[in-house]
């Protein structure tokens, strides 16, 4: 077994990496706060308790970060072979499928509730002596609670732009929009105040439908993840040009006739093959080691880059050779 | 007062107006969107012009509310917490806040009356004849004497009743119910209005510091007899608990009176409520405002219970 060389980071995007770690210890503190803070005033809200949940949930997706940017750093070996880099896809995969059960579940709740017609009941608190409608707190809870999310989810969108990292692009998606599930919770309160029963459970069903919504769009990025899909960037805004830059390297290089790329992204790291019909066969393995070494460094993105010298790119020799 | 009012009104419907200008440019945006990934030849002039006046208008309408529209995203943000707060704001300024989905107070104060259903739960409401008595029902008439009503009482088993209550056909359940009470998840409960604490007591020339084997005269109620039981005590059950010899689990008001010693004090705490009407919150408050306006008042007739 040859295990794949160990990756190393560039200094620069190590810097981001522990900068995005900092980040998510630090949501992880904040969210907790907050998902104290609410657990203190939920009453009988089905939005709050939805809301609840949702930032209960939103836990996962730091977590599941911060176990892989542990244990995708540790060294190929010969159990290991491939590396560590797809636990980033696999932890993603995890987190997206505990979003979409969960989202499906709220979903329903609310549905049945409003089905049912249940009329939450909101009560009351003593404070100062006077007695005040428990849902005010609510409100200011939930106003609390948008606060730390906005704020880390658009600290935490750049990092994830920069280190290629769909978990992270993900999960500062999830923390931007949550804003609205708090002012979606809250507006299901005032409703409630406001004599209109089912405000509270259609404002539950805009939140978990928004939670169903990120569970199955991160579904579907981890599962093609999986499934090898070709690189790409990890939304418009990356500055992704790998695959072209590659492209116009082995376009450059004059013994090289033709030649195809197959680049998958592995996790927050790229790998591929790139197949090549070469005008002469002199010195071939060296040219072929250089190229490999020189592509590899184009981009701290590209990990392992195998080059291959073929006769034809669409492969037919091969199989007929396999008949002869 | 009014003229605040009607700024109030104004300031309302140009959130509602932004809001709904801002909801539609979306939209309009993401079909946009849409499309193009569908058909990357299809013309999207018509589409985003669109979009983009409908930015054009809804910002218009967000500076209008004096909100600071630096860039899309914070005045999104923006917009809807102002949204929240002056939705909370001009509640808030209205006294019947938050209101009854069902008008329950609405129709107290029309009709003068509010329809309680009542268990008969000795010795907090009795039936004698055609009249109701008990400490809760003062309580009731007490509370119907603050807001200048009449009282029609139903009496009833509690689960007929509290289905009654579910389907808005009584305003208010009582009869010593108490909040531990499990099938209460579709009703509205006020805080207790008085809080009970049972414990055990001895003779005083009884020594005993322990309930371990001792045999405790008790109320025939499930609950309190679990209670001595896992405490080691030998619960006896009776119908004329209060006025047996020896050991009694009692209220410690009580156990007190008949000046016995108190070997365990928190056997059991029974917090007495009052149901009301499912998500009736505006009436909820009425009830509870009562209960703290004459806290001093209930808590003798709560005491007085057994007597």
């Amino acid at each position: 077994m040859k295990p794949r060389a160990p990756y190393k980071l560039p200094s620069q995007q190590d810097a981001h990496v522990r900068r995005a770690v900092r980040l998510q210890i630090l949501s992880l503190l904040l969210m907790a706060s907050v998902i104290s803070v609410m657990a203190a005033v939920m009453g009988s809200s089905q939005a709050m308790r939805t809301a609840w949940l949702e930032d209960t949930l939103s836990l996962i997706p730091p977590i599941a970060f911060l176990i892989a940017v542990r244990v995708r750093t540790r060294k190929p070996n010969d159990r290991w072979p491939y590396g560590y880099h797809r636990a980033v896809s696999v932890s993603f995969l995890v987190a997206a499928t505990t979003l979409t059960v969960f989202g499906a579940l709220l979903v329903s709740d609310a549905v049945s509730s409003l089905v049912r017609a249940e009329h939450p009941t909101i009560g009351y608190v003593t404070l100062c002596g006077e007695q005040l409608w428990q849902g005010w707190l609510m409100i200011a809870a939930l106003l609390y609670s948008v606060v730390p999310p906005l704020v880390l989810g658009h600290l935490k969108l750049p990092l994830a732009r920069e280190l290629h990292a769909k978990v992270l692009l993900a999960d500062a998606k999830m923390n931007k929009a949550d804003w609205m599930t708090g002012g979606a919770a809250a507006l299901g309160v005032l409703g409630i105040g406001f004599g209109f029963w089912w405000a509270d459970a259609v404002a539950a069903l805009a939140i978990s439908w928004s939670v169903l919504q990120d569970g199955v769009r991160s579904l579907q990025t981890s599962v093609a993840d999986l499934m090898d899909r070709a690189a790409r960037p990890v939304d418009e805004k990356e500055q992704f040009d790998l695959p072209a830059r590659l492209d116009a390297y082995f376009r450059s290089l004059p013994w090289v006739r033709e030649h195809a790329i197959r680049l998958r992204d592995e996790g927050d790291v790229c790998v591929g093959e790139v197949f090549v019909v070469v005008t002469e066969d002199a010195k071939l393995v060296e040219r072929v080691a250089h190229a490999a070494r020189e592509a590899r460094a184009l981009d701290w993105r590209l990990y392992d880059l195998v080059v291959m010298p073929v006769l034809t790119l669409d492969g037919e020799e091969h199989r007929d050779g396999a008949h002869n | 007062m009014s003229s605040d009012r009607s700024a109030a009104i104004q300031v309302r419907d140009d959130v509602v107006r932004a809001l709904t200008l801002c909801a539609s440019s979306r939209y309009t945006r993401n079909m946009a969107r849409r499309r193009s990934k569908l058909d990357p030849r299809h013309d999207l002039g018509a589409l985003q012009l669109s979009a983009r006046a409908l930015d054009a208008r809804w910002c218009t309408s967000a500076r209008k509310t004096s909100v600071v529209p630096c860039d899309m995203v914070s005045c999104r943000l923006s917009m809807w917490i102002v949204a929240v707060i002056v939705f909370s704001l001009l509640g808030a300024c209205d006294g019947s806040f938050p209101r009854d989905p069902e008008g329950t107070s609405e129709r107290v104060r029309r009709n003068r009356v509010i329809r309680v259903g009542i268990t008969e739960h000795a010795p907090w409401s009795v039936r004698e004849g055609a009249e109701a008595r008990g400490p809760e029902v003062e309580l009731v008439r007490r509370f119907a004497r603050s807001l200048d009503v009449r009282v029609d009482f139903r009496f009833g088993q509690q689960e007929a009743l509290l289905a009654a209550l579910e389907e808005f056909e009584l305003d208010l359940v009582a009869g010593g119910l108490r909040d531990e009470t499990r099938f209460f998840e579709q009703v509205g409960l006020t805080r207790p209005w008085f809080v009970e604490q049972w414990g055990v007591g001895v003779g005083p020339d009884d020594a005993r510091t322990e309930l371990d084997g001792l045999r405790v005269v008790v109320a025939p109620e499930a609950l309190l007899t679990a209670a001595l039981r896992k405490a080691d005590a030998q619960p006896h059950e009776t119908q004329d608990w209060r006025t047996s010899a020896g050991a009694l689990a009692a209220p410690l008001k009580l156990l007190e009176e008949r000046g016995l010693r108190v070997v365990e004090d928190d056997l059991a705490t029974h917090q007495y409520v009052l149901a009301t009407a499912p998500g009736e919150n505006g009436w909820l408050g009425a009830v509870e405002r009562y209960l703290a306006h004459d806290v001093e008042e209930l808590q003798r007739l709560g005491e007085g219970a057994w007597r």
